[in-house]
């Protein structure tokens, strides 16, 4: 029997968004960042936008977003700051881990969101409002970094409570502050809604979420499809759908990963570098995941945004780098010379490996290269180990160590400028 | 060029020799039959996918009337469309200024004339470096071979298959990395010629259709970078793949000391019937072997088993179980036309070992099951 004191009908939902997550965390490296106008971007020689800004740097006007070069000119004094993807990661898993302390039911809803299901939890830490607040402190002390945290009896209230008061808020918002407090709010404020559906529902006239709930679904199925009968069910706050721990998660379908080119290149050599990076990446993770896959596809997008993708299914499930890369490299060979229209520059390479296998499968030996294959696979497993412990970055392929050339010739190269003369 | 001919001869011949040209090609030129009707009478027919090459001449090609010695070039699938659909027992073929009409009573079919010169030159069968086998047993080599050839390798050897012809003795080997087909047979070999070339696989199963007549003697010319056979009914000439095709007798497990026999049909009927539960791709049957007794079995992930006892099984060492995907044993055991096969193991995780007669070996690899 429940205690009564904490007996609740409503489900207690938090959602964790982590303020200028990218922005903070370099702070944190570097404190000279603290206190001046931060914007995290991609490589800065080349076109890239600003993935995330501190709060300084957005009282300028500058979000995420905001092409690099406007960024400059808003804000010339700024520092930019290249983005380094494993950083963050490491920092949102960490982050997670401390948020795993609130409950056991923990959704990584993005690299800097997460939900907790504390329906059941909250009582051991003096109710939600002091849930979420022990939750900041224990972030704050741990990492130096600030948490905004929204509690609701759902995900959509949850997530709008969280922006309420950030940066470094705590709000909630429960049922009975829906016709209050909820559906004042413009549309959007709503979780699932972008500048564009917003901009089409003010031009319907509606502005409030209140108003949206309002207009029959068959309406807003009829302008936005399937999104239009999704936000008409979030709209009057109601939403059931559960937090999925992590453990819970569903075994993936596809491993993949995908790469832009800093600049669009028609360098075979090149390209086929960047294959062998993606491969491993895959090959990587198919091993974390402790299962092998079958059907290699290669996604190609070319300078003008046209993409192909390809796939080829192969004998035997595969998890090795150099199996994942031989596959590749075969479609992208086949590919380019099938056609003069693929021997353009090449924009972005994505690599996946689907058709996992399944705990019946069986792994099918080789009577061929045995010694060779026994070798590779204890390297590869040195590797893996090594990466475990010392990061991603701690070991690679040797042809994938950046060379130190001058970056101006290294650019050209990559743009394919001198792969003429290079064949030659 | 005119002449006039059987229409079932001219059918079958542009059927065959269309087998070789490929359905597009960079080079158009090859999409077409090269027809060659010579002054002294007789047709002859070639095409080629500048891999494999086949030129026809027997099967009542000699026999054809030449009223006007020429040649011509047809477009292979339409020209062999023409000829199979046609009416009339008789059909004529004719060139006309810069057309070719096909024609039979009550139909005519014209096309422009593509340049025969154009054509790319076909090798012709010479007798130098020329060994001899029996078509008979060429074409029960190739059959106990080419199933285990790869196809689409990266490593481009393993696409074809190994023709090692050392003395009179001639060996077809053919593998995919995962189980390897070895036959042994004889051939007359009196200039003794020594070759090991890697014949593409498409040029062995096109070898295999032109040997019509079991009695008839197959003459191989051994080439430095092509390979022409001679048979009645063509000449087939074929590139070779480059590289290196592994060594084979590295593969043959040497240390199987756990034999056991059964005849070829029971343990084939067992094994399809095991693996009907089994799903698609990731397939494997579970051989469970006892003294003088082989189960097979084999589960699904949704939960469904099956077990099937193979009748006549004989083994008298330690049981053993052993795991393979199915279809490596089924192509197998189609072909290989002995009553009883015997198998040798070492262990669950080392390569098995398959013997029928004295002259047929074939080795597989197990899969390793995850034990749960």
């Amino acid at each position: 029997m429940p205690d009564p004191n904490c007996w609740t009908t409503e489900r207690v939902v938090l959602h964790v968004d982590m303020d200028a997550f990218f922005a903070s965390v370099e702070e944190l490296c570097d404190p000279a960042l603290v206190g001046r106008p931060v914007m995290v971007c991609g490589n800065r020689d080349t076109r890239t936008v600003v993935a995330a800004a501190n709060y300084q740097a957005r009282k300028y006007g500058i979000s995420a977003g905001t092409p690099l070069g406007i960024a400059k000119a808003k804000c010339p004094g700024g520092t930019f700051v290249e983005g380094d993807p494993e950083k963050y990661v490491y920092a949102s898993l960490r982050m997670n881990d401390v948020c795993r302390q609130f409950s056991p039911v923990v959704e990584r809803y993005s690299i800097d969101e997460s939900f907790l299901d504390i329906t059941g939890t909250a009582k051991f830490f003096g109710g939600p409002l002091e849930t979420g607040r022990r939750l900041k402190q224990r972030i704050k002390n741990e990492f130096g970094l600030t948490v905004s945290v929204g509690i609701g009896p759902n995900k959509i209230l949850a997530k709008t409570a969280s922006k309420l008061e950030k940066p470094d808020g705590l709000a909630m918002l429960t049922e009975a502050d829906i016709p209050r407090r909820f559906h004042p709010m413009p549309v959007s404020e709503m979780f699932g809604i972008g500048d564009r559906t917003a901009e089409k529902l003010e031009k319907l006239g509606v502005e409030t979420i209140g108003e949206l709930a309002a207009v029959p679904p068959e309406v807003l199925g009829r302008i936005f499809g399937v999104v239009g009968r999704l936000i008409h069910a979030a709209a009057p706050g109601r939403d059931a759908s559960p937090i999925i721990a992590e453990a819970e998660t569903p075994p993936p379908k596809s491993v993949g990963n995908s790469y832009t080119l800093l600049r669009d290149s028609n360098d075979e050599d090149h390209l086929l570098r960047v294959l062998l990076g993606l491969a491993s990446k895959v090959g990587r993770r198919l091993r974390e995941h402790g299962t092998r896959g079958r059907t290699v596809t290669l996604t190609i997008r070319f300078y003008d945004f046209t993409t192909i993708a390809r796939a080829k299914s192969l004998p035997i499930h595969i998890d090795r780098d150099k199996q994942i890369y031989d596959a590749a490299r075969a479609i992208f060979i086949c590919q380019r010379s099938k056609s003069p229209k693929y021997q353009v520059p090449i924009r972005l390479l994505g690599v996946s490996v689907s058709g996992l296998a399944d705990q019946q499968t069986g792994s099918q030996g080789s009577l061929l290269d045995r010694n060779y294959w026994s070798k590779y696979d204890g390297m590869i497993r040195a590797a893996d180990h090594i990466r475990d412990r010392y990061g991603e970055r701690a070991t690679t392929w040797a042809c994938l160590v950046r060379r130190a050339e001058n970056p101006r010739i290294l650019s050209r190269k990559m743009a394919g400028l001198n792969s003429e003369t290079r064949r030659n | 060029m005119k002449f006039r001919c059987e229409t079932k001869v001219l059918a079958d011949s542009l059927a065959l020799v269309g087998s070789v040209v490929p359905a597009r090609s960079p080079k158009p030129v090859l999409e077409n039959i090269k027809l060659v009707a010579s002054a002294s009478g007789g047709l002859e027919l070639m095409a080629t996918d500048l891999e494999v090459g086949l030129r026809c001449a027997g099967g009542g090609l000699a026999e054809v009337e030449v009223e006007e010695p020429g040649e011509v070039l047809l477009p292979a699938a339409q020209a062999s469309n023409i000829a199979r659909e046609a009416t009339t027992k008789d059909i004529s073929v004719a060139t006309e200024e810069s057309k070719c009409i096909i024609s039979y009573t009550g139909a005519s079919y014209d096309f422009p004339c593509d340049n025969s010169a154009d054509f790319p030159e076909m090798p012709g069968f010479s007798d130098k470096k020329a060994v001899t086998v029996a078509a008979g047993e060429l074409k029960t080599m190739i059959a106990r071979t080419v199933f285990a050839a790869a196809q689409e390798q990266a490593r481009y050897a393993l696409n074809g298959i190994l023709f090692s012809l050392k003395g009179e003795v001639l060996r077809l080997v053919a593998t995919d990395g995962r189980r390897l087909a070895l036959v042994k047979g004889k051939a007359i070999n009196k200039g003794g010629v020594a070759a090991e070339p890697i014949i593409p696989t498409k040029a062995m199963a096109l070898l295999e259709k032109l040997m019509v007549n079991p009695e008839e003697k197959v003459k191989v010319e051994m080439g430095d970078n092509q390979v022409v056979v001679q048979t009645a009914a063509g000449t087939l000439s074929t590139r070779l793949i480059e590289g290196q095709f592994p060594n084979y007798e590295e593969v043959l497990p040497k240390d199987c000391d756990k034999t056991m026999t059964v005849p070829t049909a029971k343990l084939h009927s067992a094994i399809r019937r095991t693996a009907l539960i089994t799903a698609g791709e990731s397939r494997s049957v579970r051989f469970s072997i006892k003294k003088d007794a082989l189960l097979l079995s084999s589960q699904s992930l949704e939960g469904r088993h099956a077990a099937v006892e193979a009748e006549g099984a004989k083994y008298d060492a330690e049981p053993l179980d052993i795991a393979f995907n199915p279809d490596f044993f089924t192509d197998m055991l189609k072909v290989v036309g002995d009553e009883e096969v015997t198998v040798s193991f070492k262990d669950s995780t080392s390569a098995a070992l398959v013997k029928a007669g004295k002259d047929y070996t074939y080795v597989v690899m197990p899969v390793q099951l995850q034990e749960t």
